[in-house]
């Protein structure tokens, strides 16, 4: 575990938690209002936060094994890509499959978008990380 | 690519039916009764479905780049970390946590849901990924995979 991984695996964890608490709890929370699909009164904010902190961890082990020594943002970009849609179709896909999200198209746009951009912009920040840093 | 469409079928198969065996036949009365206020009456399969296709397809684009990476370890003990691996990627941490944080979940079906997807899922994927791996690449001529 050097420094690039712990530098990866915080970078995981300040972005997915900014992006997930501003797209879910500000940017559209009147959207998933309305979708009714969240149904706990209050999100149970530490388990968010623990699972972040495990994915953080994972993803950073998980990147250089992958990484193939392309640029950097494109090796980046890819994997993250790759994450989101393998994340997302089970949080998105099988969850709205299962349960009552309210509106289908509504949910599987709005999620679907948001797993795709963050972890894009996660896989880019891994990638630079790196792939630049010493 | 023969590897990757083989493995995509055989993951997608061996994990959805299983998963059905499971979640339906075995315990589908336990989960409609700790669910009940979260779940659809009927479940939407396509998207249920093509979920799965979608994790049969990643897993089986990946382990071959994570097989290479061990180079000369064997291939089962591999295969099997790995489906443990994404399988707790896949389900314990985004379906599991995140989704007994957000929905009206109780925790004893967050635990035996997970465990299910993240131990027998994660295993027979593994195990799936492994013994296709055999089959179609590691019995080819050295050559050829080198060409390849």
């Amino acid at each position: 575990m050097n420094s690039r991984f712990w530098m990866a695996a915080a970078s995981y964890f300040v972005l997915t938690f900014v992006m997930a608490a501003g797209w879910h709890l500000a940017l559209f929370k009147d959207v998933y209002a309305r979708l009714g699909a969240f149904t706990r009164p209050r999100p149970i904010i530490p388990l968010g936060i623990l699972s972040m902190v495990l994915q953080a961890v994972v993803v950073a082990y998980l990147y250089p094994l992958f990484s193939r020594g392309g640029h950097p943002l494109t090796q980046g970009a890819t994997f993250g890509l790759l994450l989101g849609i393998f994340m997302g179709s089970n949080a998105v896909l099988a969850e709205a499959g299962k349960n009552d999200v309210g509106s289908l198209p509504t949910w599987i746009a709005l999620e679907g978008v948001y797993y795709l951009l963050q972890f894009t912009l996660v896989g880019l920040v891994i990638g630079l990380i790196y792939g630049v840093l010493p | 690519m023969r590897f990757f469409v083989a493995a995509t079928v055989a993951v997608f198969l061996a994990t959805f039916n299983l998963g059905y065996v499971f979640h339906e036949l075995v315990m589908g009365a336990w989960f409609q009764e700790q669910e009940h206020l979260i779940a659809r009456e009927k479940f939407i399969i396509p998207a249920i479905a093509l979920a799965f296709l979608v994790y049969s397809a990643i897993l089986a684009h990946l382990f071959p780049i994570y097989r290479r990476h061990f180079g000369r370890r064997s291939t089962i003990p591999l295969a099997l970390q790995f489906g443990l691996l994404m399988g707790v990627l896949f389900d314990a941490l985004q379906g599991g946590l995140i989704e007994y944080a957000t929905f009206r979940m109780p925790f004893q079906a967050f635990l035996v849901d997970s465990a299910y997807h993240v131990l027998v899922e994660g295993t027979v994927a593994g195990l799936v990924l492994a013994v296709v791996y055999q089959r179609v690449v590691e019995r080819r001529p050295a050559a050829v995979r080198r060409a390849s």
